[in-house]
């Protein structure tokens, strides 16, 4: 399959974003500048807020909707799959065969991986994804995403048919800023070989720098005992950290070439990076691993910061099909 | 060419199998771990052990892909004289947790996974078999037939049998992996759809795959008889305590020749309860227990001399020509007091400043004099003059200065002339000279020196891991010095040490987290205690020498703490060095050590010395505390005792 057909589109001004027209435009809420702009500048007969549980908003924090759209509030911390599916069911008629937008940038990973998971089940047909770069992250390296760590598992939908043979188990992990999360992911598969994705080039020229200097810190656990992994082509994929398709064609280009080698016994995929390589991850996933020894994994948290990132710098538009 | 860092894999999982036989390194005296693990005894043993101890490279040794590797040239007549057949398996691999929740019943649950363990296991089992009958012309060219017609029969469900590619061991696998591909199916599946599982048919009972199978194996293949099939089940931890008891359920109900041999983290092991009448297994009757950080600890001759063998053999295999285990420690820089100090101490004496603080009530011409006596060239002797003088103030009732002051310029001066060992310098430095050399580092601004491999080694605490974390980042630090370490001649500076240490320091720290919201209590819980423990130790008097110890006597009622406690411990934040139950009371009278490598964190002792006591008071303060302010008061309180002029505070004043 090459990923990189795919549409994309690529918009300098946010505002600019106001050429299209959707049927309905999904987004996740938080307080990030980039949801809310894009949110409130795009052009939807319909849109609809998720709001996740995760975020621990109280029903005064809750965003004030106007007609035409929809406060969509799942309470229950559940998992990723009960939100997601709820929505879906709930809205159904408003989904199939519509020309839908969903803006993935507030989504939490693991409800994205299931999310597109999901959407390829129901074969919706086209689907927009958007994603708003920030202008920075709100602390630099030093940010904080997530706290108070509570497992890493299977992302619901995307578990496999695993081996019990692991003497060459492998771990893709899509580095981000979040050095504790790498290093949670790895200790949990402790013996797969671990290979590191990292966003180059980056959402902005220091990113990269910021990124690798954050993947360094988890580099007992994910380094496999190697000097300057970074720059080992044998442990490390460099992939654009706001082009999925790409991502998706590294991933599979470099799986196949590993299983040329020795055949992987147990595959591991990991986004812990942008949400665009999030959905590059998901899209390899659901197009070659389902059914296979292949599972998405994450390290779940109790708490996830509601604004990470300051200002706006461009947006992307990624079309997806799923038939 | 730069050498390659020997010490950069500091994991069992980061090598090979090969690359575990090659680095395989055994605790002196006897059959080494042979003698603990016992291979062939067909009692079960669970094997504790904190991150690094290394029971994946123990339990790794002992399994089929390493017993091959051993035996290359007849792997049968190797397993025959070896008495077992390893089946080594990872429970991470299991992906466990998604054997729960998903709207589905914990009963329901509670049989997929023992269904599924059935055919996992039941699939390396088989697996080696398979690599162990193809690797030998031994045996008959039948037995594969035969040995599938008496494990179908195991089955409730018979494995199909109509074509001979299926008559066959690799047939039975293929089976078993149709079966899991089937349970994986519906497990997945249902938390997409949101439904009940209810397709999957069990098509083997509990255990009778597992114990089954080696029973099959020992009555048909007479190579096997006497054989043991050692089930290595490694990183328990990954399950949850319901599956667990599964696992424990198997302990208990094992048949000959299976046994069992589990590795877990001290945290680990959630329960000892199984599915059979709600009971417990019986340590000792149904299984043994072996804990590897304990045994290091209390064995620290044999520790040592096993981890100087590790660093050897890590040196020697990656191109250095170290001939002796004892020249290691020769590889590192390691100075005198003075000379560490000496460019520090013309600057500025603080030790002396602040004692004219702690004296600016008294008249000017007496704290001079006062100054003067305690002053010596020495910069260790002048600080232990200042320390004996504050242990004279706190003695002294009349709290005459001048004559303390006087009394000890002439104890120095007899000690520095003639070493005599009835002056009090001599059973004070004999007593507490690291810590007034550390107090002396701090007065200056300097850090406190950790330095030297037998150091490390003792700050490992008996976790073979640290050491090699420590001494990773140290060459590192030293490669990048441009020192070429581990060559003869060259030394490791301080600098180098220093850096490497913090390095290796702050990973634990960060690393031994403990998941959940809990996590962050027991870790300002640790917090708390560091620094309770460093400003005693840095007080003008602290009250033990060598601090880095705490015990408590701690009541049920107390049952945060104790949780807390327990956490630490089993995180290996602290290292439990005696515990005490007094029934009466239900009271549990504890005594804890700071992990050696968190030690330099809050400035502590490496050594066990002094024990700090801590009352049930400070023990709520430091681990439960309501308010940061009560742990602030509880230091304060007892600050007050060790620091001039020593007046107790009482909680009221402040």
């Amino acid at each position: 399959m090459d990923y990189t057909i795919f549409y994309k589109k690529k918009y300098e001004n946010h505002l600019d974003i106001s050429d299209r027209d959707y049927d309905l435009f999904i987004s996740a809420y938080n307080k990030s500048e980039r949801v809310n702009e894009v949110y409130k500048n795009i052009s939807a007969n319909e849109k609809h807020w998720i709001v996740l549980p995760e975020y621990n908003f109280t029903d005064v924090e809750f965003p004030a909707v106007d007609d035409g759209e929809l406060l969509f509030i799942y309470t229950n911390i559940g998992d990723e799959a009960s939100v997601v599916r709820e929505y879906f069911e709930e809205n159904s008629e408003k989904i199939q065969g519509q020309n839908i937008c969903i803006d993935m940038t507030g989504f939490l990973r693991p409800h994205l991986m299931f999310l597109v998971r999901y959407l390829g089940l129901m074969k919706v047909g086209k689907v927009d994804f958007l994603y708003s770069d920030p202008d920075s992250y709100k602390d630099r390296e030093d940010t904080t995403f997530t706290s108070d760590y509570i497992e890493v598992r299977q992302v619901i939908g995307c578990e496999g048919n695993h081996n019990p043979e692991t003497s060459n188990d492998l771990m893709i992990i899509g580095a981000g800023y979040d050095a504790q999360r790498i290093s949670d992911v790895a200790k949990n598969k402790a013996s797969a070989r671990k290979i590191q994705l990292l966003g180059f080039p980056s959402l902005r020229p220091d990113m990269y720098q910021e990124n690798i200097l954050n993947a360094n810190k988890a580099e007992e656990e994910a380094g496999m005992g190697k000097e300057d992994s970074f720059s080992d082509p044998s442990t490390t994929i460099l992939a654009p950290a706001n082009d999925p398709f790409v991502t998706a064609q590294l991933l599979s280009d470099f799986v196949k070439k590993e299983n040329k080698k020795v055949e992987i016994s147990n595959l591991y995929l990991c986004p812990l990076s942008t949400k665009a390589q999030t959905l590059g991850f998901s899209l390899f996933y659901i197009s070659e691993c389902i059914d296979k020894a292949v599972s998405m994994i994450f390290p779940f948290c109790h708490n996830y910061e509601r604004q990470t990132s300051t200002g706006i710098s461009k947006v992307w538009i990624y079309t997806v099909e799923f038939y | 060419m730069k050498a390659a860092n020997p010490f950069n894999i500091t994991k069992a999982v980061d090598y090979s199998d090969e690359e575990i036989n090659k680095f395989w390194v055994d605790i002196p005296g006897g059959q080494g771990f042979h003698d603990i693990v016992k291979p062939t005894s067909a009692m079960p043993m669970i094997i504790l052990g904190g991150k690094g101890s290394g029971k994946t490279h123990i339990m790794r040794f002992f399994s089929y892909s390493l017993q091959k590797l051993r035996h290359k040239e007849s792997p049968l007549q190797g397993i025959i004289e070896d008495g077992y057949l390893g089946v080594y398996m990872r429970c991470s691999g299991l992906n466990s947790n998604r054997f729960a929740g998903k709207q589905q019943e914990k009963d329901t649950w509670k049989v997929v996974f023992a269904y599924y363990m059935e055919i996992w296991l039941t699939q390396l089992l088989l697996n080696n078999v398979k690599q162990l009958l193809g690797n030998c012309s031994e045996f008959d060219p039948n037995i594969e037939v035969q040995l599938h017609e008496r494990i179908s029969n195991l089955f409730d469900v018979a494995p199909p049998s109509e074509t001979p590619e299926e008559k066959t061991l690799a047939g039975l696998i293929k089976f078993l992996r149709e079966l899991q591909r089937k349970v994986d199916f519906e497990v997945n599946n249902c938390a997409i759809t949101g439904k009940p599982i209810k397709e999957i048919e069990i098509s083997a009972t509990s255990g009778n795959l597992i114990f089954g199978i080696p029973k099959v194996l020992a009555e048909l293949i007479p190579e096997f008889s006497g054989i043991k099939f050692l089930y290595l089940l490694d990183e328990l931890e990954n399950l949850s305590e319901e599956q667990q008891k599964y696992i424990n359920t198997l302990i208990r109900e094992k048949e000959d020749p299976a046994t069992f041999r589990i590795g877990s983290r001290l945290y680990g092991m959630k329960t000892y309860m199984t599915f059979s009448g709600g009971e417990e297994i019986k340590n000792g009757s149904e299984y043994e227990m072996y804990n590897i950080d304990e045994f290091f600890r209390e064995k620290d001759a044999e520790y040592k001399e096993f981890v100087k063998a590790v660093c050897l053999k890590r040196l020697n295999t990656n191109g250095f020509s170290v001939k002796d285990a004892t020249a290691l420690d020769s590889f590192f820089e390691k100075p005198s007091i003075s000379e560490l100090v000496s460019k520090r101490i013309k600057k500025e004496k603080r030790h002396l400043t602040k004692l004219k603080g702690k004296l600016k009530v008294k008249p000017k011409e007496e704290v001079s004099k006062i100054i003067s006596d305690l002053s010596f060239e020495d910069p260790l002797l002048e600080r232990t003059n200042v320390f004996i003088f504050y242990r004279l103030w706190k003695k002294s009732k009349t709290a005459d200065l001048l004559q303390i002051s006087n009394n000890v310029k002439e104890d120095c001066l007899k000690f520095h002339n003639t070493k005599d060992s009835s002056t009090e310098h001599h059973k004070i430095l004999d007593k507490y000279k690291n810590d007034i050399r550390d107090q002396l580092c701090r007065d200056l601004g300097l850090p406190i020196y950790y330095l030297g491999l037998d150091t490390y080694i003792k700050m490992s605490c008996g976790i073979p891991r640290h050491l090699l974390i420590i001494l990773k980042h140290i060459y590192r630090w030293s490669s990048f010095n441009g020192e070429d370490p581990f060559r003869v001649g060259n030394r490791v500076s301080v600098n180098s040490q220093q850096k490497g240490l913090k390095e290796a320091t702050d990973w634990f720290f960060n690393d031994a987290r403990m998941p959940g919201l809990k996590g962050n209590e027991v870790q300002a819980g640790l917090i708390r205690m560091g620094r309770f423990l460093q400003d005693l130790r840095f007080s003008d008097q602290p009250p033990e020498c060598s601090i880095s110890s705490f015990s408590v006597k701690l009541s049920v009622m107390y049952e945060k703490s104790n949780l807390i406690l327990d956490f630490l411990e089993k995180y290996s934040y602290l290292v439990k060095v005696s515990e005490r139950r007094d029934k009466n009371s239900n009271r549990r009278d504890l005594t804890f050590q700071v992990n050696g490598l968190l030690s330099p964190i809050w400035e502590l002792s490496i050594h066990r010395r002094g024990i700090v006591s801590l009352s049930e008071i400070e023990v709520k303060a430091i681990f439960e505390p309501e308010t940061e302010q009560e742990f602030n008061k509880a230091l304060s309180i007892r600050k007050a005792k060790y620091n001039a002029p020593f007046s107790i505070q009482q909680p009221g004043l402040f």
